[in-house]
Protein backbone atom coordinates (compact mmCIF):
# COMPACT_ATOMS: atom_id res chain seq x y z
CA UNK A 1 0.00 0.00 0.00
CA UNK A 2 1.62 3.65 -1.11
CA UNK A 3 1.99 4.59 2.86
CA UNK A 4 2.59 8.01 1.68
CA UNK A 5 0.43 8.32 -0.42
CA UNK A 6 -2.34 10.65 1.62
CA UNK A 7 -5.64 9.24 2.94
CA UNK A 8 -7.62 10.65 -0.53
CA UNK A 9 -5.18 8.04 -2.65
CA UNK A 10 -5.26 5.44 -0.29
CA UNK A 11 -9.75 5.61 0.06
CA UNK A 12 -9.50 6.01 -3.88
CA UNK A 13 -7.16 2.24 -3.81
CA UNK A 14 -9.74 0.64 -0.98
CA UNK A 15 -12.55 1.53 -2.76
CA UNK A 16 -11.06 0.22 -6.62
CA UNK A 17 -9.81 -2.96 -4.73
CA UNK A 18 -13.28 -4.42 -3.97
CA UNK A 19 -14.28 -3.98 -7.36
CA UNK A 20 -14.95 -7.55 -8.93
CA UNK A 21 -11.24 -8.72 -11.10
CA UNK A 22 -9.21 -5.72 -8.55
CA UNK A 23 -7.01 -6.88 -5.82
CA UNK A 24 -4.66 -4.38 -3.99
CA UNK A 25 -1.73 -4.28 -6.52
CA UNK A 26 -4.12 -4.01 -9.49
CA UNK A 27 -6.14 -1.74 -7.74
CA UNK A 28 -2.89 0.73 -7.40
CA UNK A 29 -2.30 0.50 -11.01
CA UNK A 30 -5.68 1.80 -11.61
CA UNK A 31 -5.80 4.31 -9.52
CA UNK A 32 -2.39 5.78 -10.79
CA UNK A 33 -3.89 5.39 -14.22
CA UNK A 34 -6.76 7.56 -13.08
CA UNK A 35 -4.55 10.01 -11.63
CA UNK A 36 -2.61 10.80 -14.89
CA UNK A 37 -5.41 10.73 -17.04
CA UNK A 38 -7.70 12.83 -14.41
CA UNK A 39 -9.61 14.96 -17.36
CA UNK A 40 -9.67 12.33 -19.97
CA UNK A 41 -10.70 9.04 -17.69
CA UNK A 42 -11.23 10.35 -14.32
CA UNK A 43 -13.84 12.81 -13.97
CA UNK A 44 -15.80 11.25 -16.67
CA UNK A 45 -15.83 7.90 -15.01
CA UNK A 46 -16.63 10.09 -11.75
CA UNK A 47 -19.66 11.80 -13.59
CA UNK A 48 -20.85 8.63 -15.32
CA UNK A 49 -20.56 7.02 -11.94
CA UNK A 50 -22.97 9.36 -10.37
CA UNK A 51 -25.34 9.83 -13.12
CA UNK A 52 -25.55 5.79 -12.64
CA UNK A 53 -26.10 5.67 -9.43
CA UNK A 54 -28.67 8.47 -9.33
CA UNK A 55 -30.61 7.29 -12.10
CA UNK A 56 -30.51 3.71 -12.64
CA UNK A 57 -33.29 1.95 -10.40
CA UNK A 58 -34.59 -1.53 -10.87
CA UNK A 59 -38.12 -1.73 -13.97
CA UNK A 60 -41.54 -1.80 -12.37
CA UNK A 61 -42.76 -4.36 -14.48
CA UNK A 62 -39.50 -6.56 -15.21
CA UNK A 63 -36.98 -5.97 -12.29
CA UNK A 64 -34.23 -4.77 -14.80
CA UNK A 65 -32.07 -2.28 -13.88
CA UNK A 66 -32.08 0.57 -16.46
CA UNK A 67 -32.58 4.36 -16.33
CA UNK A 68 -36.42 4.79 -17.35
CA UNK A 69 -39.32 2.85 -16.12
CA UNK A 70 -40.74 0.73 -17.44
CA UNK A 71 -37.03 -0.41 -19.24
CA UNK A 72 -36.15 -0.12 -22.39
CA UNK A 73 -37.06 -3.17 -22.70
CA UNK A 74 -40.61 -3.58 -21.88
CA UNK A 75 -41.26 -0.42 -23.74
CA UNK A 76 -40.05 -1.47 -26.93
CA UNK A 77 -43.53 -1.92 -28.66
CA UNK A 78 -41.11 -4.50 -31.68
CA UNK A 79 -40.32 -6.86 -28.39
CA UNK A 80 -42.68 -9.92 -28.06
CA UNK A 81 -45.13 -9.20 -24.67
CA UNK A 82 -46.43 -12.82 -24.96
CA UNK A 83 -43.01 -14.19 -24.55
CA UNK A 84 -41.17 -14.09 -21.20
CA UNK A 85 -37.97 -14.95 -20.17
CA UNK A 86 -37.47 -15.97 -16.30
CA UNK A 87 -33.33 -14.91 -15.38
CA UNK A 88 -31.68 -14.79 -12.27
CA UNK A 89 -30.32 -11.33 -12.43
CA UNK A 90 -28.90 -8.72 -15.12
CA UNK A 91 -25.79 -10.57 -15.89
CA UNK A 92 -28.31 -13.42 -16.80
CA UNK A 93 -30.17 -11.00 -18.80
CA UNK A 94 -27.48 -9.63 -20.70
CA UNK A 95 -26.09 -12.83 -21.62
CA UNK A 96 -29.47 -13.68 -23.19
CA UNK A 97 -29.26 -10.06 -25.19
CA UNK A 98 -25.91 -10.53 -26.07
CA UNK A 99 -26.79 -13.93 -27.63
CA UNK A 100 -29.59 -11.75 -29.61
CA UNK A 101 -31.43 -14.63 -30.46
CA UNK A 102 -34.79 -13.82 -27.89
CA UNK A 103 -37.07 -10.78 -28.87
CA UNK A 104 -39.22 -11.35 -26.23
CA UNK A 105 -39.47 -9.82 -22.11
CA UNK A 106 -37.46 -10.40 -19.19
CA UNK A 107 -38.64 -11.12 -15.79
CA UNK A 108 -35.53 -10.42 -13.55
CA UNK A 109 -35.98 -12.84 -10.03
CA UNK A 110 -33.50 -10.66 -8.38
CA UNK A 111 -31.80 -14.84 -6.74
CA UNK A 112 -32.61 -18.19 -6.79
CA UNK A 113 -34.50 -20.07 -3.94
CA UNK A 114 -31.28 -21.18 -1.85
CA UNK A 115 -32.63 -24.11 0.88
CA UNK A 116 -28.67 -24.26 2.05
CA UNK A 117 -28.82 -20.45 2.36
CA UNK A 118 -32.66 -19.90 3.53
CA UNK A 119 -33.30 -17.73 0.86
CA UNK A 120 -37.63 -18.55 -0.02
CA UNK A 121 -39.56 -17.20 -2.47
CA UNK A 122 -40.49 -14.28 -0.74
CA UNK A 123 -37.19 -12.73 -1.30
CA UNK A 124 -37.90 -13.38 -5.10
CA UNK A 125 -40.17 -11.31 -7.54
CA UNK A 126 -41.94 -14.85 -8.07
CA UNK A 127 -44.91 -12.73 -6.86
CA UNK A 128 -44.85 -10.70 -9.59
CA UNK A 129 -43.93 -12.69 -12.28
CA UNK A 130 -47.00 -14.72 -10.96
CA UNK A 131 -49.19 -11.13 -11.24
CA UNK A 132 -47.66 -10.90 -14.90
CA UNK A 133 -48.56 -14.15 -15.87
CA UNK A 134 -52.24 -13.89 -14.85
CA UNK A 135 -52.96 -10.94 -17.47
CA UNK A 136 -53.46 -13.17 -20.13
CA UNK A 137 -50.86 -11.28 -22.32
CA UNK A 138 -48.74 -14.04 -21.87
CA UNK A 139 -48.10 -17.07 -24.37
CA UNK A 140 -44.93 -18.71 -23.00
CA UNK A 141 -42.86 -18.44 -19.87
CA UNK A 142 -39.42 -19.59 -20.58
CA UNK A 143 -36.93 -20.37 -17.58
CA UNK A 144 -33.18 -19.54 -18.38
CA UNK A 145 -32.36 -20.76 -14.89
CA UNK A 146 -28.63 -21.57 -14.04
CA UNK A 147 -28.11 -25.54 -13.98
CA UNK A 148 -27.61 -26.31 -10.49
CA UNK A 149 -29.38 -27.61 -7.68
CA UNK A 150 -30.78 -24.26 -6.46
CA UNK A 151 -31.86 -23.17 -10.30
CA UNK A 152 -33.53 -26.23 -11.07
CA UNK A 153 -35.32 -25.64 -7.60
CA UNK A 154 -36.40 -22.38 -8.53
CA UNK A 155 -37.57 -23.80 -12.12
CA UNK A 156 -39.43 -26.72 -10.68
CA UNK A 157 -41.19 -23.96 -8.18
CA UNK A 158 -41.80 -21.47 -10.54
CA UNK A 159 -43.53 -24.11 -12.47
CA UNK A 160 -45.93 -25.21 -9.63
CA UNK A 161 -46.69 -21.90 -9.09
CA UNK A 162 -47.60 -21.10 -12.60
CA UNK A 163 -49.15 -24.32 -13.67
CA UNK A 164 -52.84 -22.62 -12.35
CA UNK A 165 -52.59 -20.10 -15.01
CA UNK A 166 -52.31 -22.58 -18.04
CA UNK A 167 -49.44 -20.89 -19.21
CA UNK A 168 -47.08 -23.16 -21.11
CA UNK A 169 -43.99 -23.09 -19.55
CA UNK A 170 -40.24 -24.34 -21.09
CA UNK A 171 -36.59 -24.60 -20.01
CA UNK A 172 -33.48 -23.98 -21.92
CA UNK A 173 -31.99 -27.04 -23.25
CA UNK A 174 -29.30 -28.69 -21.36
CA UNK A 175 -26.52 -30.28 -22.77
CA UNK A 176 -23.22 -30.44 -25.04
CA UNK A 177 -22.07 -26.45 -25.33
CA UNK A 178 -21.45 -24.71 -29.25
CA UNK A 179 -17.52 -25.77 -29.54
CA UNK A 180 -17.90 -28.13 -26.93
CA UNK A 181 -15.24 -31.38 -27.27
CA UNK A 182 -17.45 -34.32 -25.38
CA UNK A 183 -13.74 -35.56 -23.84
CA UNK A 184 -13.95 -31.47 -21.59
CA UNK A 185 -17.21 -32.11 -20.42
CA UNK A 186 -18.38 -33.17 -16.99
CA UNK A 187 -20.42 -36.09 -16.67
CA UNK A 188 -23.40 -34.90 -15.92
CA UNK A 189 -23.39 -32.29 -19.05
CA UNK A 190 -23.21 -35.03 -21.30
CA UNK A 191 -25.77 -37.89 -19.26
CA UNK A 192 -27.91 -34.82 -19.30
CA UNK A 193 -26.99 -34.24 -23.55
CA UNK A 194 -27.96 -38.15 -23.97
CA UNK A 195 -31.38 -37.78 -22.23
CA UNK A 196 -31.96 -34.67 -24.23
CA UNK A 197 -30.73 -36.26 -27.62
CA UNK A 198 -33.10 -35.43 -30.53
CA UNK A 199 -33.36 -36.91 -34.41
CA UNK A 200 -30.19 -35.79 -36.40
CA UNK B 1 -1.64 -32.80 6.55
CA UNK B 2 -2.48 -34.50 2.87
CA UNK B 3 -4.87 -36.93 2.19
CA UNK B 4 -7.25 -38.80 -0.88
CA UNK B 5 -10.31 -39.48 0.06
CA UNK B 6 -14.21 -40.33 -1.60
CA UNK B 7 -16.14 -37.01 -0.36
CA UNK B 8 -19.69 -35.85 -0.78
CA UNK B 9 -20.08 -32.25 -1.27
CA UNK B 10 -22.21 -30.39 0.76
CA UNK B 11 -21.73 -26.47 0.05
CA UNK B 12 -19.69 -24.68 -1.95
CA UNK B 13 -19.65 -20.67 -1.59
CA UNK B 14 -17.47 -18.58 -3.88
CA UNK B 15 -14.61 -17.05 -2.45
CA UNK B 16 -12.65 -14.38 -4.05
CA UNK B 17 -12.85 -14.34 -8.44
CA UNK B 18 -12.61 -18.16 -8.58
CA UNK B 19 -12.05 -20.01 -6.38
CA UNK B 20 -14.59 -21.58 -3.76
CA UNK B 21 -14.57 -22.86 -0.33
CA UNK B 22 -16.38 -25.97 -0.41
CA UNK B 23 -17.90 -27.98 2.47
CA UNK B 24 -16.88 -31.72 1.95
CA UNK B 25 -18.34 -34.61 3.72
CA UNK B 26 -15.63 -37.57 3.27
CA UNK B 27 -15.67 -41.03 3.96
CA UNK B 28 -12.71 -41.89 6.38
CA UNK B 29 -12.58 -38.37 7.79
CA UNK B 30 -15.91 -36.53 8.44
CA UNK B 31 -16.40 -33.31 7.66
CA UNK B 32 -13.73 -30.69 5.89
CA UNK B 33 -13.58 -27.42 5.02
CA UNK B 34 -11.25 -26.76 2.21
CA UNK B 35 -10.52 -23.67 -0.26
CA UNK B 36 -10.75 -24.99 -4.09
CA UNK B 37 -8.98 -22.63 -6.55
CA UNK B 38 -10.66 -22.07 -9.25
CA UNK B 39 -13.53 -23.78 -7.85
CA UNK B 40 -16.31 -20.61 -9.20
CA UNK B 41 -14.82 -21.64 -12.76
CA UNK B 42 -16.81 -22.99 -15.48
CA UNK B 43 -15.33 -26.18 -15.54
CA UNK B 44 -15.25 -26.92 -11.78
CA UNK B 45 -19.07 -25.42 -10.93
CA UNK B 46 -20.97 -28.13 -12.62
CA UNK B 47 -19.98 -30.60 -9.73
CA UNK B 48 -19.27 -28.37 -6.71
CA UNK B 49 -22.78 -28.76 -6.36
CA UNK B 50 -24.47 -29.74 -2.65
CA UNK B 51 -24.67 -34.02 -2.99
CA UNK B 52 -21.93 -33.93 -6.10
CA UNK B 53 -20.06 -36.83 -5.02
CA UNK B 54 -16.25 -36.26 -5.37
CA UNK B 55 -13.03 -37.62 -5.04
CA UNK B 56 -10.78 -35.26 -2.58
CA UNK B 57 -7.33 -34.68 -2.33
CA UNK B 58 -6.68 -31.83 0.53
CA UNK B 59 -3.73 -30.67 1.96
CA UNK B 60 -2.48 -28.13 4.34
CA UNK B 61 0.98 -27.26 5.77
CA UNK B 62 -0.40 -27.43 9.38
CA UNK B 63 -3.88 -28.74 11.12
CA UNK B 64 -5.06 -26.07 12.44
CA UNK B 65 -5.15 -24.34 9.04
CA UNK B 66 -8.21 -23.88 6.39
CA UNK B 67 -6.82 -26.41 3.90
CA UNK B 68 -6.72 -26.31 -0.29
CA UNK B 69 -8.28 -29.36 -1.91
CA UNK B 70 -8.30 -30.87 -5.37
CA UNK B 71 -12.16 -32.02 -6.76
CA UNK B 72 -12.53 -34.47 -9.06
CA UNK B 73 -16.29 -35.52 -9.85
CA UNK B 74 -17.28 -39.53 -9.59
CA UNK B 75 -20.22 -40.31 -11.56
CA UNK B 76 -23.26 -37.64 -12.63
CA UNK B 77 -24.07 -35.94 -9.54
CA UNK B 78 -27.17 -34.01 -8.72
CA UNK B 79 -27.37 -32.95 -12.75
CA UNK B 80 -28.89 -36.53 -12.22
CA UNK B 81 -32.00 -35.46 -10.30
CA UNK B 82 -32.65 -31.69 -12.04
CA UNK B 83 -35.81 -32.57 -13.46
CA UNK B 84 -37.25 -34.34 -9.98
CA UNK B 85 -38.03 -31.36 -7.65
CA UNK B 86 -38.64 -33.77 -4.74
CA UNK B 87 -35.05 -35.26 -4.79
CA UNK B 88 -33.68 -32.27 -5.21
CA UNK B 89 -34.98 -30.91 -2.22
CA UNK B 90 -34.23 -34.29 -0.15
CA UNK B 91 -30.50 -34.00 -1.31
CA UNK B 92 -30.63 -30.16 -0.23
CA UNK B 93 -31.91 -31.09 2.87
CA UNK B 94 -29.98 -34.42 3.45
CA UNK B 95 -26.23 -31.95 2.31
CA UNK B 96 -27.61 -28.72 4.80
CA UNK B 97 -28.57 -31.28 8.23
CA UNK B 98 -25.10 -33.52 7.33
CA UNK B 99 -23.16 -29.79 7.33
CA UNK B 100 -24.90 -28.61 10.35
CA UNK B 101 -24.62 -31.77 12.28
CA UNK B 102 -21.89 -33.30 12.66
CA UNK B 103 -18.73 -31.69 13.98
CA UNK B 104 -15.97 -31.18 11.55
CA UNK B 105 -12.89 -33.07 10.84
CA UNK B 106 -14.31 -35.78 13.19
CA UNK B 107 -14.68 -39.11 11.56
CA UNK B 108 -17.64 -40.43 10.64
CA UNK B 109 -17.98 -43.02 8.10
CA UNK B 110 -21.25 -44.18 9.01
CA UNK B 111 -22.71 -40.34 8.32
CA UNK B 112 -20.72 -40.90 5.11
CA UNK B 113 -22.69 -44.19 3.99
CA UNK B 114 -25.84 -42.82 4.99
CA UNK B 115 -25.41 -40.40 2.61
CA UNK B 116 -24.36 -42.41 -0.03
CA UNK B 117 -27.49 -44.58 0.61
CA UNK B 118 -29.58 -41.81 0.21
CA UNK B 119 -27.80 -40.49 -2.72
CA UNK B 120 -28.46 -43.85 -4.85
CA UNK B 121 -32.39 -43.82 -3.87
CA UNK B 122 -33.06 -40.43 -4.84
CA UNK B 123 -34.15 -41.26 -8.17
CA UNK B 124 -37.27 -43.55 -6.87
CA UNK B 125 -39.62 -41.56 -5.43
CA UNK B 126 -41.38 -44.52 -3.59
CA UNK B 127 -38.65 -45.30 -1.31
CA UNK B 128 -36.29 -42.54 -0.79
CA UNK B 129 -38.29 -40.66 1.67
CA UNK B 130 -37.64 -43.27 4.21
CA UNK B 131 -34.02 -43.99 3.17
CA UNK B 132 -34.01 -40.01 4.12
CA UNK B 133 -35.62 -40.82 7.71
CA UNK B 134 -33.41 -43.64 8.17
CA UNK B 135 -30.51 -41.35 6.83
CA UNK B 136 -31.12 -38.91 9.83
CA UNK B 137 -31.64 -42.12 12.29
CA UNK B 138 -28.29 -43.07 11.10
CA UNK B 139 -26.76 -39.37 11.70
CA UNK B 140 -28.04 -39.52 15.57
CA UNK B 141 -26.21 -42.71 15.83
CA UNK B 142 -23.06 -41.86 14.67
CA UNK B 143 -23.44 -38.47 16.81
CA UNK B 144 -24.24 -40.70 20.01
CA UNK B 145 -27.58 -40.00 19.99
CA UNK B 146 -28.46 -43.05 18.23
CA UNK B 147 -32.61 -44.22 18.91
CA UNK B 148 -32.83 -47.35 21.06
CA UNK B 149 -35.26 -49.38 19.29
CA UNK B 150 -34.76 -52.90 20.27
CA UNK B 151 -37.43 -53.37 23.16
CA UNK B 152 -40.04 -51.68 25.11
CA UNK B 153 -38.14 -49.23 27.54
CA UNK B 154 -40.69 -50.06 30.53
CA UNK B 155 -41.19 -53.82 29.97
CA UNK B 156 -38.64 -54.94 27.93
CA UNK B 157 -40.58 -56.48 25.13
CA UNK B 158 -39.98 -56.53 21.61
CA UNK B 159 -43.17 -57.11 20.76
CA UNK B 160 -45.53 -54.25 19.18
CA UNK B 161 -43.24 -51.13 19.79
CA UNK B 162 -45.13 -47.82 17.96
CA UNK B 163 -44.00 -45.19 20.14
CA UNK B 164 -40.55 -43.39 21.41
CA UNK B 165 -39.93 -41.63 24.07
CA UNK B 166 -39.08 -37.93 23.29
CA UNK B 167 -36.34 -37.33 26.37
CA UNK B 168 -34.89 -40.70 26.15
CA UNK B 169 -34.88 -41.80 22.57
CA UNK B 170 -36.18 -45.51 23.63
CA UNK B 171 -39.14 -47.86 22.15
CA UNK B 172 -42.38 -47.82 23.96
CA UNK B 173 -44.21 -50.65 23.69
CA UNK B 174 -48.19 -49.67 22.61
CA UNK B 175 -49.69 -51.23 26.17
CA UNK B 176 -47.07 -49.27 28.50
CA UNK B 177 -47.07 -46.21 26.04
CA UNK B 178 -50.83 -46.11 26.15
CA UNK B 179 -51.62 -43.82 28.62
CA UNK B 180 -48.87 -41.45 27.49
CA UNK B 181 -49.86 -41.16 24.20
CA UNK B 182 -50.31 -37.49 23.56
CA UNK B 183 -46.75 -36.85 25.37
CA UNK B 184 -44.87 -39.79 23.07
CA UNK B 185 -43.45 -39.71 19.63
CA UNK B 186 -44.62 -42.35 16.89
CA UNK B 187 -43.07 -44.68 15.67
CA UNK B 188 -42.84 -45.55 12.26
CA UNK B 189 -42.88 -49.66 11.67
CA UNK B 190 -40.32 -49.27 8.68
CA UNK B 191 -37.59 -47.81 11.14
CA UNK B 192 -38.01 -51.41 12.94
CA UNK B 193 -37.40 -53.73 9.63
CA UNK B 194 -36.84 -52.42 6.09
CA UNK B 195 -39.25 -55.17 4.67
CA UNK B 196 -42.06 -53.69 6.38
CA UNK B 197 -44.14 -51.45 3.92
CA UNK B 198 -44.88 -48.27 4.23
CA UNK B 199 -48.18 -46.62 5.65
CA UNK B 200 -49.75 -43.12 5.70
CA UNK B 201 -48.23 -41.18 7.68
CA UNK B 202 -45.12 -42.86 8.45
CA UNK B 203 -42.80 -40.68 6.84
CA UNK B 204 -44.30 -37.84 8.74
CA UNK B 205 -43.94 -39.72 11.94
CA UNK B 206 -40.81 -40.41 11.26
CA UNK B 207 -39.32 -37.25 10.13
CA UNK B 208 -41.45 -35.71 13.46
CA UNK B 209 -39.55 -38.59 15.37
CA UNK B 210 -35.91 -37.85 13.49
CA UNK B 211 -36.26 -34.07 13.68
CA UNK B 212 -37.09 -33.82 17.48
CA UNK B 213 -33.83 -35.73 18.52
CA UNK B 214 -32.06 -33.28 15.97
CA UNK B 215 -33.52 -30.58 17.06
CA UNK B 216 -33.19 -31.18 21.03
CA UNK B 217 -29.77 -32.69 20.85
CA UNK B 218 -27.60 -31.14 18.24
CA UNK B 219 -29.02 -28.47 16.97
CA UNK B 220 -29.97 -26.52 19.47
CA UNK B 221 -26.79 -27.12 21.58
CA UNK B 222 -25.32 -24.79 19.31
CA UNK B 223 -28.51 -22.29 19.57
CA UNK B 224 -29.25 -22.85 16.12
CA UNK B 225 -32.99 -24.32 14.80
CA UNK B 226 -33.05 -26.88 12.10
CA UNK B 227 -31.72 -25.92 8.82
CA UNK B 228 -34.43 -24.34 6.89
CA UNK B 229 -33.81 -26.72 3.92
CA UNK B 230 -35.22 -29.23 5.92
CA UNK B 231 -38.10 -27.35 6.53
CA UNK B 232 -38.78 -26.61 2.94
CA UNK B 233 -38.32 -30.37 2.03
CA UNK B 234 -41.41 -30.82 4.21
CA UNK B 235 -43.32 -28.50 3.35
CA UNK B 236 -42.52 -29.69 -0.52
CA UNK B 237 -43.04 -33.30 0.48
CA UNK B 238 -46.90 -32.42 1.99
CA UNK B 239 -47.81 -30.14 -0.88
CA UNK B 240 -46.99 -33.61 -3.15
CA UNK B 241 -49.11 -35.57 -0.33
CA UNK B 242 -46.02 -37.92 0.56
CA UNK B 243 -46.73 -37.44 4.30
Amino acid sequence: MAASAGPEIERLIALLAKLPGLGPRSARRSALALLRRRDQLMRPLAQAMAEAAERVKPCGICGALDTTDPCSTCADPSRDAGLICVVEDDGARWAMERAGAFRGRYHVLGGLLSALDGRGPEALRINELVARVATGEVREVILALAATVDGQTTAHYITERLASTGVPVTSLARGVPVGGDLDWLDDGTIAQALRARRPA
Amino acid sequence: MDFEDDAFVLSARAHGEAGAIVELLTAGRGRYVAHVAGGASRRMRPFLQPGARVIARYRARVSEQLGSASVEPVGEGPAALFDEPLALAGLSAAASVAAGALPEREPHPGAFFAFEALAGALADLDIWPAVYVRFEAGLLQELGFGLDLSKCAATGSTDDLVYVSPRTGRAVSRAAGEPYAERLLKLPPFLLASQGGLGPGDIAAGLDLTGHFLEQFVFAVFNRPLPPARVWLIDRLREAGRL
